[in-house]
């Protein structure tokens, strides 16, 4: 507001946020200030009506679907059909798991998206019963190697958890 | 005592699974973390019963205690420093 540096004030009256913040000058008032020109872009009409928005994917039509389902169900049963009895059981649990997965976690809250990874990134950590299970069977570099995988994981559970929970604590209205 | 930990798994899945869904809504991501602590503390006690009933030494025992400790201790230092740590 003091262009020439030298203290003198010199208002602007064409600035929008002088012209609003003075009441009087020179004895005259100039309250209330005239109403503010927003930009043009503000002022146009709204963006003609919401076309279709090219991020949501529209949902297949039921034929397409249905062929979709049949050629993947399809799939599924010959790579089911050729495979071992043992990997037929794991197989079906990771199916499962990923039907599972997807209606769990398809609808979280967008704030609890890092807690969420948090806890799962804990749950990772059950990895910790396949070393518990190695422990004291064999030679020392077994048991080593159990000791720095139990290490590991314990650091991955317990510290995962509380800082979950740290995590949460943070949203309660307090 | 396989069927019995298979039995515990089983749950411990179950409660897991609960436990995510829970941590997808603000009123229940409180018990969700709970429910995960407690499938993993089930899965945890029915795998070191199982490794018990095998008749592990003494020597994977203290091995066991010691690593569990230890990573107990980092896994809270690390989660519980607060905001003067730099991550």
């Amino acid at each position: 507001m003091t262009p020439g540096k030298d203290g003198k004030l010199i208002l602007d009256f064409e600035d929008v946020v002088q012209r609003s913040m003075t009441v009087v000058r020179d004895g005259d008032s100039t309250w209330p200030p005239p109403p503010v020109q927003v930009s043009v872009a503000a002022s146009a009409p709204p963006a003609p009506a919401p076309a279709v928005d090219p991020h949501v994917r529209r949902p297949f039509s039921a034929g397409r679907l249905c062929g979709l389902v049949a050629f993947a169900g399809a799939l599924l049963f010959l790579l089911a059909a050729v495979s071992p009895p043992a990997l037929l059981g794991h197989l079906t649990v990771f199916v499962l798991a990923i039907v599972i997965g997807y209606y769990v976690i398809r609808h979280v809250h967008h704030a609890l998206h890092t807690p969420l990874m948090s806890v799962t990134n804990a749950i990772s950590g059950i990895i910790v019963v396949g070393a518990l299970l190695q422990l004291g069977r064999g030679g020392a570099a077994i048991t080593a190697l159990s000791f720095v995988a139990i290490l590991m994981a314990s650091i991955n559970v317990f510290g995962g958890f509380a800082v979950t929970h740290r995590m949460l604590a943070m949203f309660s209205r307090s | 005592m396989e069927t019995i930990a298979q039995a515990a798994y089983l749950v411990a899945a179950l409660l897991f699974i609960l436990g995510l869904a829970g941590l997808s809504m603000h009123e229940t991501a409180k018990t969700g973390n709970v429910f995960g602590m407690a499938g993993m503390v089930l899965a945890l006690a029915a795998t070191t019963a199982l490794a018990l009933n095998h008749g592990i030494s003494g020597t994977a025992i203290a091995v066991l205690m010691a690593a569990v400790i230890i990573g107990t201790a980092v896994g809270l230092y690390r989660a519980g420093r607060g905001d003067d740590g730099d991550a």
